[in-house]
């Protein structure tokens, strides 16, 4: 097991819920979105299974839930099966974006959110929202930094997240 | 960021490290040996 916390607000964010979780496995932390990028994808969470060899033998974007009895089947079946080759794809593919412009506005913010100039990456990454607005770990993550009451006081507030949709944020 | 090929069932793990909460780094290349399931999330 291998667990990547996709923040870019680094370890920080990411630390309480591993914390609380009592992680035996290890947690790496993406700060540039670089698994979206090598993966394609455009929201979370996610799960690749990857055989001894290294070769990933199945992708599962979005919406993976190990409380839910499918999930857990191809967990099972994945780490019970010596031959992994029946497990089929059932993935999306893109790239994390699909504008490079979008992509420039991406790295701009990164680049002014390293700089500690928070304003100026929240106005890059909704500028890239605005481009492509599927892509929901930018969306997402902008919300996170913008609004952290609403994600760290406790409880993930998502019924806020559900207005924000709403009203188009 | 690099713009590169999607990574799709069949390939191998790409050679890309990060940083660990524990303060170490890990490969993805070294995803290997045994099985791994790889988990993406975040705090959000």
């Amino acid at each position: 097991m291998l667990s990547a916390a996709i923040d870019f607000q680094g370890g920080k964010a990411a630390r309480p819920y591993v914390e609380k979780a009592a992680a035996q496995f290890t947690t790496v932390v993406d700060t540039e979105n670089l698994l979206s990028s090598h993966f394609g994808f455009r929201a979370i969470p996610n799960m690749v299974f990857i055989d001894e060899a290294g070769i990933i033998r199945f992708i599962k974007f979005t919406g993976f839930d190990i409380r839910h009895e499918t999930d857990r089947a191809f967990v099972t079946r994945f780490i019970e099966s010596p031959n992994v080759e029946h497990l089929a794809r059932d993935s999306e593919q893109g790239t994390g974006f699909d504008d490079p412009i979008a992509l420039v506005h991406f790295q701009t913010g990164m680049a002014s959110y390293r700089r500690g100039d928070t304003s100026a990456a929240l106005d890059a990454w909704r500028e890239a929202v605005a481009m492509e607005p599927e892509n929901w770990i930018i969306r997402k993550q902008i919300w996170a930094i913008a609004h952290p009451e609403r994600f760290y006081a406790g409880d993930v507030d998502f019924d806020w997240q559900k207005d924000q949709i709403a009203e188009g944020q | 960021m690099d713009q590169h090929a999607v990574l799709a069932v069949g390939d191998r793990m790409p050679d890309l490290s990060l940083p660990t909460l524990s303060g170490g780094t890990f490969n993805l290349r070294d995803c290997r040996d045994k099985k791994y399931i790889l988990y993406m999330w975040a705090s959000w």
